[in-house]
Parts: C-alpha cells; sequence; structure tokens
C-alpha cells in the first residue's frame, strides 16, 4: 500500500480567531515586584543596597532557590510537592549524622542527595499507584518524614564533626571574597535545568503533561514514568540543598527550613509558572525566591518582629496564588473566554 | 477473502458488574471509513479505548491484517499503526503546533544520550504539514495550537496520524462545535486520508456527517454491535436513526435489505 502526504485545503475557519496580543514573558510580574521591592527597602534603608548585604541575601535565596527551581517542574506538571521542605530537612539530617557517624563527608553528601530522590519517587510511587495527585500524596508523606527527622535528630542540632574539612571549606567558600558557592551552584543548575525544561523531550513532556494529560497518555507519552521522574527531580534538588545547607553552615537545627517547602512554591508561581500546568519558568523561580528573600529580610530590616516571618511566608502563598489566578484570568478574558470572576 | 486491516472477534469488556460490551464483533477494511453510530451508552467509546489501548478488555481478540495482537496501552496501539483523535484531547493547546505534531513522538539530536529535541526537524516538517493542509497563512510552526480555530486543530491532528503512516485513525467526534465551512474542510480532509491509503473509524452524533464520508456504517446498541454492515448509499438517515434508537433484529435486517435510497 502505497501511502502520499495530499489534503486538501481546509476551508476558512468560522471561528473568530483570538487577538494574537503582545505576550510579556512569564517572569515579568517578578522582575517588576523585585525592582519596586528594593526600590522601596533600599529608599527607607539606604544600607539595604549594600553588597555587603545584598550577598548574604542571595545566599539565603540560594538553598531554598533549589527546591524551587524542582519545584516548578512538579508545577509545570499540575502538581505540587508539599513534602519538599521536609525532605530537605531529613536529607541534611541524614548527611550530618553519616559525618559524625565518621563517614568521609562526599560520600556522605552523596547519600543526602540519594535519600532526597528516593524520598521523591517514593511521592511519586504512591501517587501513581493510589491514583492520587501528588499535593494528597505529600500532605501525608510531608508529615512521616518530617517525623522521620525529629525522631532522627531528637529536637537537637546535629553538628558535623568533621567540620573545617574540604568539603566544608568548599561550600562555605565564596568566590571573588563576595559570591556563596550555594549562588554558584543556584545558577548552574538554574541554567542547566532551563534547557532541560525547554531544550529536552523529558522536560517538553513534563509540560505537555500539566498542559492536557489526557492528550499527552494518548499520545503514548508514558506519564507515569515523567511523573516519576520530575518528582525524582524535585527529590534530588531538595537533597541536594539539604547537603548544602549543612556544608555551608556545618549543621542542620530543628526548625531550620521549615518554611522552605511553602517559600519554593511560592517563588515558582511569582515566578510565572502557573498552577494550572502546562508551562514553567526556571529563571522565574530564581527571581521569585529573591523577592521571597526581600520580603522576609525586610522584616528584619525594619525592626519588626521575627515572630512575623510565619505570617509572612503564608502571606506570600496567598500573594502568589492571588497572583497567579489574576494572571489566569486576563490571559482568558484577553482570548476571549474570560466569562467566569473571581469566584467562578 | 482477504483479512481486513483490523478485526475485533467476540470483544467483551466489563466495568465491576457493568457490560460496556458483550460479545461485540466490529472490522476495518483497507481504505475505508467506517462510521461507528449508537447513541449514548452504547459502547462506541468503550470500543475504541479497547482498540486504541487506553482501556485492556475483558476478553476476545484483536487482529491486524489476520494477526492477533495484544494492546496493552496507547503505545501499543500508536506502534500498530492505530492513531486516535480524541475530540478533547487530541492537542495539547498550550505547545507548539510542532511540538504537537510531534507529541510523544519527538526526535532527538546526537547525542542521544543528552535527549535534546530537534527543533529544527520538527519546525521544518510542520511548515510543510501546515501547508498541505492550508493553514500556512502567515501562522509560524512556533504558534501555540490554543490560537487555531476548531477545524484547524483537527487539520492538524489528523496530519499528525497520515504524516506518522498510521493504518488506521479513528476520529473521535470530530466536527463538533465546528462551523459549516470548517466541516466540510474537515469532511474532505477524512476522505483524503481514505484515498491516500489509511482507514478510518468516524463516530459523530450528527448523522449527516456521517453519510457525507462513510463507505459503511455500525450501528451498536448495548454494548453489541447489532447492524455492522449498513450501506449509506442504499440505507436512509431515518433508518439508520431507528436501528440506533432500537429496533428488533428482524426490523433492522429488512430495513437494511430493503436497500431505499437516502432521504
Amino acid at each position: 500500500m502505497t501511502k502520499t502526504e495530499t489534503a486538501p485545503q481546509l476551508a476558512g475557519s468560522a471561528n473568530p480567531r483570538p487577538r494574537r496580543a503582545l505576550r510579556l514573558p512569564a517572569e515579568t510580574g517578578a522582575i517588576v515586584m523585585l525592582a519596586v521591592l528594593l526600590g522601596l527597602l533600599g529608599g527607607l534603608r539606604p544600607a539595604f543596597l549594600d553588597p555587603g548585604n545584598l550577598w548574604p541575601l542571595l545566599g539565603q535565596a540560594a538553598v531554598p532557590g533549589l527546591l524551587a527551581i524542582g519545584m516548578v517542574f512538579v508545577l509545570a506538571m499540575r502538581e505540587i510537592d508539599l513534602s519538599a521542605g521536609a525532605v530537605f530537612h531529613l536529607c541534611a539530617v541524614f548527611t550530618a549524622m553519616l559525618m559524625a557517624a565518621g563517614i568521609d563527608p562526599w560520600p556522605a553528601a552523596l547519600g543526602g542527595v540519594l535519600l532526597g530522590v528516593v524520598l521523591g519517587l517514593l511521592n511519586g510511587l504512591l501517587a501513581i499507584t493510589l491514583r492520587l495527585p501528588v499535593l494528597v500524596v505529600t500532605l501525608g508523606t510531608w508529615w512521616m518524614i518530617q517525623g522521620l527527622s525529629q525522631v532522627a535528630d531528637k529536637a537537637l542540632t546535629i553538628a558535623s564533626p568533621t567540620a573545617g574539612g574540604g568539603f566544608f571549606a568548599m561550600l562555605s567558600a565564596k568566590a571573588f571574597a563576595m559570591v556563596p558557592m550555594a549562588v554558584i551552584v543556584l545558577v548552574v543548575l538554574a541554567v542547566i535545568l532551563h534547557i532541560v525544561l525547554h531544550r529536552t523531550r523529558f522536560g517538553y513532556r513534563v509540560q505537555a503533561i500539566g498542559s492536557n494529560p489526557q492528550a499527552a497518555a494518548y499520545a503514548g507519552i508514558p506519564t507515569a514514568q515523567v511523573r516519576l521522574l520530575a518528582l525524582g527531580l524535585m527529590g534530588a534538588m531538595a537533597g541536594l540543598a539539604g547537603v548544602i545547607h549543612v556544608g555551608a553552615g556545618g549543621s542542620i537545627a530543628p526548625g531550620d527550613g521549615s518554611e522552605f517547602g511553602l517559600l519554593a512554591i511560592a517563588a515558582a508561581l511569582l515566578g510565572g509558572t502557573s498552577l494550572k500546568g502546562g508551562h514553567g519558568s526556571i529563571v522565574g523561580a530564581v527571581i521569585g525566591m529573591l523577592v521571597a528573600q526581600a520580603i522576609l529580610s525586610a522584616i528584619a530590616l525594619l525592626g519588626v518582629d521575627a515572630a512575623w516571618r510565619t505570617f509572612a511566608t503564608g502571606a506570600l502563598v496567598v500573594l502568589a496564588l492571588a497572583a497567579d489566578r489574576l494572571l489566569m484570568l486576563l490571559r482568558k478574558r484577553r482570548s476571549g473566554h474570560g466569562q467566569d470572576g473571581l469566584f467562578g | 477473502m482477504t483479512e481486513p486491516l483490523i478485526r475485533m472477534q467476540n470483544i467483551r469488556k466489563s466495568y465491576g458488574r457493568v457490560q460496556a460490551l458483550e460479545d461485540a464483533n466490529f472490522h476495518v477494511n483497507e481504505r475505508e471509513i467506517v462510521g461507528l453510530l449508537g447513541d449514548n451508552g452504547a459502547g462506541k467509546s468503550t470500543l475504541i479505548k479497547v482498540l486504541s489501548g487506553a482501556v485492556p478488555l475483558t476478553s476476545g481478540d484483536i487482529f491486524i491484517r489476520g494477526k492477533k495482537v495484544t494492546l496493552r496501552s496507547t503505545s501499543d496501539a500508536i506502534a500498530q499503526g492505530i492513531e486516535t483523535i480524541y475530540q478533547d484531547s487530541a492537542l495539547v493547546t498550550q505547545l507548539s503546533i510542532a511540538r504537537n505534531l510531534f507529541l510523544g513522538r519527538e526526535p532527538i539530536k546526537p547525542p542521544r544520550f543528552l535527549n535534546r529535541m530537534d527543533q529544527d526537524a520538527m519546525n521544518e516538517v510542520a511548515r510543510g504539514l501546515l501547508k498541505q493542509v492550508g493553514i500556512s497563512k502567515n501562522i509560524p510552526p512556533t504558534t501555540p495550537i490554543g490560537s487555531l480555530s476548531g477545524g484547524e486543530r483537527q487539520a492538524v491532528a489528523i496530519a499528525r496520524a497520515m504524516h506518522f503512516d498510521s493504518d488506521l485513525i479513528i476520529l473521535d467526534e470530530p466536527t463538533n462545535n465546528l462551523g459549516v465551512a470548517e466541516t466540510q474542510g474537515v469532511l474532505s480532509f477524512v476522505r483524503s486520508a481514505r484515498d491516500s491509503g489509511h482507514s478510518c473509524i468516524f463516530i459523530a452524533h450528527n448523522i449527516h456527517h456521517v453519510f457525507q464520508v462513510v463507505d459503511r456504517i455500525v450501528v451498536m446498541r448495548r454494548g453489541k454491535v447489532v447492524a455492522g454492515d449498513i450501506d449509506p448509499k442504499t440505507t436512509s438517515v431515518a433508518e439508520v436513526e431507528r436501528i440506533i434508537t432500537g429496533m428488533s433484529d428482524k426490523e433492522i435486517r429488512d430495513a437494511v435489505a430493503d436497500g431505499k435510497p437516502p432521504h
């Protein structure tokens, strides 16, 4: 049988074609927010814009930033991983404990990252076998993993006895006497993951599943495998963040990183990744994390009680959700489908 | 006698106590457009899902050109040359035309382990296909599918199946929500798919659209194929409607055998 590639001309469209308006990059909102924040804080406290203040701020953003760039893949798949912060903490505790048990820091660090991968894959396996959204599964695993951390560290700070070794010297070092190593790791991984998301088959399939899971499955994409890989990647990023935290600080305290999971979600959403899935921005997530850290730093800078940090973290998530919803409505309205309101 | 392209034999599918398909027998010949009709709940969707590998069958056999096959997943069905275009789930609206054309079959640049997509190759093929389907006017292949009209989207989905040389293209409600001109465009596109060597299964609620394009009509009712060889040239729309809504087997045989011209 011979098949030719001939086809008739399709008759003219009967539907009105949506207006093709100039579309701003997804990161625009986060860039504007960051510029406004820096302007405001610089105006109120000029010392805020000193390089001596900005570089540590970047350093603080780097570790949760790693979780945020991993979260972009999960959100682009139309899922949410609530356990990322707990995975970060358990991996840091595990790494510090391995080091405390006399294991060389490098294999211990590898163990920490691998634990993150395993926990991420476990989330994925549960979601696939139970046919539940990752959000629901990680609501349970978040507390399970957090519980394991509490059992392991017995509510005590775990410090590595090998502090001062090559591993610690490298991770606590500053490039050009200013740039924290965690920032360099974040930048390198952000570039790699940006390419992975937008140039590789895996990243493309993640976005296809997030945009239309049924179409992706009907097109023969192994959706379970892609979901598993994306959650494994999220776990790896959380594990790596835990390892870097231990490497840079030499210890992990019980409350460390408790808000990282929520910050990662807020940063990714602020950076233009939508809850609706189908699209993600790694660059946006990094900028979103800078916005989040600038707000949290402002609390300290303006002399507000540190207890307000938790409130601010929650408020950031609400702000990010509101911004995402607003953007969705604006796009719908622009494309001529905007009949529903904020409550619709 | 030559073997049909697809033969489904004694297909049974149950969801718990609900029997969705009961010994359904169905076939599609080479270069044939078959219209699959039936009321809601008749079993059309289940039959198609079984054939496209989306749901496993409870019992029965599927043959492709006489060879028994097992379709465990949509990937299995695609590998066997069966492409299904679902009304709302054929394409990913947020992705570009080029990316949609290669959905699930993305070309990879060497070295393969880097998993990088060959975007240039995808755009090149997409440009050619857009020209063929008549929607090339100023639309680059990087345009999101969401900005195309319903008819253009169907055309892209069918072009995808044709490009990958699928033997059987299953079209689930391809003319739903389309205007008159766009419907005619899609119907002529289906005919051209047959003319270029592909077979099609055409499912539509609008019986008049089915009559315009198919070579043979199959009617399902309560999980069974109740009429498998209706000639649209010699059977009227009203008779097919009566078969869909429920007539006795004798009445169906009489109606088909009478060979009354379509109204």
